[in-house]
């Protein structure tokens, strides 16, 4: 049971499903053709139900959004608060949000629950964040058009999450070289890179979602509704992914507890699993990197 | 009674954890591209004396993709596309899927066929909604034997999710001796969105009246 929990584990990092789609929005901005279409390998109703909630749950916000602006009443903001927090968690349990990369930085290092809390809630942050600013700056600071903005300013926040990866996955992946070369002392290996860094490299991305839940309370003059359902979706869109970095966490404590009688063999474990996270790191983001060329 | 050893129960715990995280990896991608724009589509098939010319497809936008649209393109913000907004949108919001066969694959006899341009371009605006309309044409003479169209509509960036409306998804403008017969339902020889999902398709078969 050991051995074929810590293989499964392993074959889960090494089979990370890695997508070629990094697109912006297909309709705005040029893109590489990337597509051909295959023959099936499954099919997932978790996808198609999630792509579903987040159809009805965008067309319900648009409705009551429209009913604060003709009622001028408050009693649908609440409702619209709790829906776009519902959107935020559905949002991002879907494909995106750079779930894999946070958990193969997670893997890489030792964060408590505490701050592997912290990590996801500020990945999800800053990427909600960084729309809410985005669509301050350009509508009200630039006055310019938003799709062609969004598009660059996506592109170059794209160059520089994904540089940024890659060297935070070099950084990983020469540290844990160096473990495994010079076997240094185990108070030495307790330091991990900085958790907020690598948010921030993760999350800067504006996240369209909430771009495009803000362009529409601003197009009925409800800015204010639009920056609280923004900072809604971003809450939401934090349960998510600290709830996945925590999972992740807890199965990584998991499969190291079966070797835990055995000092060797933990360290050897452990050290393997940061490497290939450190590899996993540098991989994604390079690849993300030679998607926007 | 029934005695659990605590072995047994962190072995479970384990298990557990294992099959949540596993799924977990499964699950997770790193795309940020999931859909960010709903449309609802319907087709209108068009046959003349020899067989089908092409088809008309009409999309309508969720509001807020409609906005984000209309905010750029609607300069004297009259709710109304006037001939340059239009030619302003065809230009920066909707060329660019050419890439992508303008997101509607289509098979004849199970070969696919290369939406290579669109005719008849429109936009306009309904109840705050953008709807673009467009023409495909696809040129299949009618024969003694039954033709066999496939028509899926789908966005390959995975941006935007496309779905036929429930009332009315398709027309069929028949002025042929044709047979021609028509359902929609999944394409099982196609997988799109990281292979999890069949598109939704029209299939369609026509032939000359026996």
């Amino acid at each position: 049971m050991n051995k074929i929990s810590i293989i499964a584990f392993l074959l889960c990092i090494l089979f990370l499903p890695v997508s070629t789609a990094m697109a912006g929005n297909p309709f705005t901005s040029k893109q590489k053709q990337q597509h051909s279409a295959i023959s099936p390998q499954g099919q997932s109703v978790f996808y198609v139900t999630i792509v579903m909630w987040q159809q009805k749950l965008r067309q319900k916000m648009a409705d009551l959004i429209r009913s604060v602006q003709t009622t001028k009443r408050m009693a649908p903001v609440f409702f619209l608060m709790a829906c776009s927090f519902a959107y935020g968690v559905i949002h991002s349990a879907g494909p995106g949000h750079g779930k894999a990369v946070a958990l193969s930085y997670i893997l890489s290092c030792k964060p408590g629950i505490s701050k592997g809390l912290i990590f996801g809630n500020m990945v999800a942050l800053t990427h909600g964040f960084s729309g809410i600013l985005f669509v301050l700056t350009v509508k009200f600071l630039f006055q310019t058009q938003i799709s062609g903005s969004l598009e660059t300013v996506s592109h170059i926040t794209q160059i520089i999450s994904f540089s940024l990866i890659c060297f935070l996955g070099l950084i990983i992946f020469a540290k844990s070289m160096y473990k495994w070369i010079k076997k240094p002392a185990p108070s030495q290996t307790q330091r991990f890179a900085n958790p907020y860094i690598t948010a921030l490299a993760v999350g800067i991305i504006p996240c369209p979602g909430v771009v495009m839940v803000m362009l529409f309370a601003i197009s009925l003059n409800l800015t204010w509704l639009g920056i609280l359902l923004g900072i809604f979706i971003s809450i939401g869109m934090a349960t998510t992914i600290s709830s996945i970095v925590v999972l992740g966490i807890s199965g990584k404590s998991a499969v190291l507890s079966v070797t835990s009688n055995h000092k060797k063999r933990f360290a050897t474990i452990e050290a393997a699993i940061e490497t290939m996270a450190g590899l996993m790191i540098t991989g994604l983001g390079l690849f993300f990197l030679l998607t926007l060329f | 009674m029934l005695k659990i050893s605590k072995t047994e129960i962190n072995r479970g715990i384990l298990k557990t954890v294992l099959i949540i995280f596993g799924f977990l990896f499964v699950m997770v991608d790193i795309a940020w591209s999931h859909p960010h724009v709903f449309i609802a589509q319907n087709l209108k098939i068009v046959f003349d004396e020899k067989g089908m010319t092409g088809f008309n497809v009409c999309w309508e936008f969720d509001d807020m993709f409609s906005t984000m649209i209309c905010d750029d393109h609607d300069k004297n913000k009259n709710k109304i596309l006037e001939d340059a907004e239009v030619a302003s949108i065809r230009e920066t919001a909707f060329s660019y899927i050419a890439e992508f066969n303008y997101f509607i694959y289509v098979k004849i006899d199970g070969k696919p066929f290369q939406v290579k341009y669109v005719t008849d371009f429109s936009a306009r605006l309904e109840k705050g909604k953008l709807i673009y309309e467009f023409f495909i044409p696809c040129h299949v003479s009618a024969v003694k034997n039954l033709k066999r169209i496939n028509i899926a509509s789908y966005d390959p960036t995975y941006y935007s999710a496309i779905y036929f409306i429930e009332q009315h998804p398709y027309e069929i403008n028949n002025n042929g001796p044709f047979e021609i017969t028509a359902q929609i339902k999944e394409d099982k020889s196609t997988s799109i969105y990281y292979d999890m999902v069949h598109p939704w398709a029209l299939f369609l078969e026509f032939r000359i009246k026996q």
